[in-house]
């Protein structure tokens, strides 16, 4: 079934739109969630998170990309439940790894400047990723948007594995320098 | 990692879920673009031929490498004064292992007490440009193994017994001269710049040359830096009294053109850079620090002697 018909059983509110959606994108939401919190429960249970999030928002809203906002949704639950994890004990997996390297892009000067607001840090974010080469950016969003291990991002894009670790490597360097030329305050 | 540095990572990794749809879309739609693209340049037959190809020049290259070997150390060890019996000969191979062998345990015993230098002391990698630290050969821990020793054989075993000792005698320090005619002429050949004809990788220039440096255990060195404009490759060539039939432990790794060295390669660390170091038969060890695939480094590594 295509998006748009799916979406329509959402206007209708026709309870067939959930199954539809697990069906389409169910794999794809819980890939997402798995390279988050590597436990299945937790992933089922942000999976279906998505599902009954769609079904709040939809209507009044209306995706123009329903992957995108299922996968957005998904990857939201995902960390903050992550989060949860954590108060209580360190887990491992790529998301522990993934956020020791994004560790080193927050730059190291305190300063008594208010910290900027998490929209102004998205708006930034989204600024510095257009001004990487197509390459860079796909391998940085596979690895910390959607938490991909070297190795898988690597087969993806037919590129060798230190390839990839030294694309990451630079882009991160870049992302430092360019945080504290903004001022960012994390 | 710090706690405000891990929040910082969150707030980051938070923040990315507002990216533009666009972008992630992209990264979809060019790892869907590539797999067809490299499925269908590259027809399913030619992708297996070239793998047997590959693998098979690969083998082909290390037979050679091992009956050159054989042969050399063959040649090396005839010695005068053997019989034809094997007993000679073996006790003879047999005290040129002792006489080789404590040169590097006495290498070992000098550096016994490890400073660092011998067992990954490379200190930290300034992937800015900054030269590595490199080993110090002279504290290089040689494991006491050597290549090609098996049941003695020497090279007079074939020996006629019908012939004379004396004209025996005379053959083989014949022959022994004419080796080391050889060797004298293969050295004086050797280039002592292998660097400057090395094969590297399009886009990167030869930006650095040093020869002629001064090493601990007074060895001469030249040191290589190439460079792309963002990376940067380090090649540092050293002409050492090591033979390849030593065996090595550091960090990283020291091999022998008479190993397989080619599929002893590390793999890179977390910052893409591979370090190595291959010692070839004429005593030169060239220590190597990149970012090269590993295709490329063994271009490069081949690349040095003619």
């Amino acid at each position: 079934m295509k998006d748009a018909e799916i979406l329509d059983l959402y206007w209708a509110r026709d309870e067939r739109a959930i199954a539809e959606t697990q069906s389409a994108y169910g794999n794809y939401c819980y890939s997402i969630a798995w390279h988050i919190l590597y436990d299945k429960e937790d992933s089922d249970e942000c999976v279906n998170d998505t599902w009954f999030r769609a079904w709040k928002a939809i209507p009044p809203g209306r995706p123009g990309k329903f992957s995108l906002f299922l996968g957005t949704i998904t990857r939201n639950l995902s960390l903050d439940r992550w989060k949860e994890r954590r108060t209580m004990k360190r887990g491992g997996g790529e998301m522990t790894v993934a956020l020791d390297e994004l560790a080193e892009c927050v730059p190291d000067v305190h300063s008594t400047e208010d910290a900027v607001a998490a929209a102004e840090l998205e708006r930034l974010l989204d600024a510095f990723l257009h001004t990487l080469s197509e390459k860079d950016c796909n391998v940085f969003l596979r690895r910390y948007w959607y938490v991909e291990e070297y190795g898988e991002i690597a087969r993806r894009y037919g590129m060798n594995l230190n390839t990839v670790k030294t694309s990451l490597f630079r882009t991160r360097n870049k992302l430092k320098d360019y945080l504290e030329r903004e001022g960012i305050v994390l | 990692m710090s706690t405000e540095k891990e929040l910082g990572a969150i707030r980051v990794m938070e923040a990315l879920s507002a990216v533009d749809g666009e972008l992630l879309e992209r990264s979809e739609k060019a790892g869907a673009a590539v797999s067809g693209e490299n499925k269908k340049a590259v027809p399913k037959g030619n992708r297996r031929r070239g793998y047997v190809y590959r693998y098979a020049m690969a083998c082909a290259a290390c037979l050679c490498l091992i009956v050159a070997g054989t042969v050399y150390y063959t040649l090396s060890h005839v010695r005068p004064g053997s019989t034809g019996n094997g007993g000679a000969g073996k006790k003879a191979a047999e005290n040129e292992f002792c006489a080789a062998e404590d040169m590097p345990q006495a290498a070992e015993a000098e550096g016994g007490e490890s400073d660092g230098q011998t067992a990954g002391g490379y200190g930290d990698l300034q992937f800015s440009g900054h030269e590595p630290e490199w080993l110090d050969i002279s504290r290089l821990a040689v494991l006491p193994e050597t290549y090609g020793i098996g049941e003695g054989k020497s090279g007079t075993e074939n020996v006629p017994a019908e012939k004379a000792s004396d004209e025996l005698q005379k053959e083989q320090a014949e022959n022994l001269q004419e080796i080391r005619e050889v060797e004298r002429q293969q050295d004086s050949g050797v280039s002592r710049d292998p660097g400057a004809d090395a094969v590297v990788p399009a886009g990167y220039i030869l930006e650095k040359t040093e020869p002629g440096r001064e090493e601990p255990g007074g060895q001469e060195s030249c040191l290589y830096k190439w460079t792309d404009g963002d990376l940067v490759l380090w090649l540092k060539i050293t002409w050492t009294e090591l033979t390849a039939d030593m065996r090595f432990e550091a960090d990283p790794p020291v091999c022998t053109v008479r190993q397989e060295w080619a599929e002893m390669l590390p793999d890179a660390g977390e910052n893409g850079i591979v370090r190595f170091a291959l010692l070839y038969e004429n005593g030169m060890l060239a220590e190597y620090c990149g970012v090269l695939e590993k295709d490329e480094t063994v271009r490069l590594l081949e690349s040095l002697v003619p």
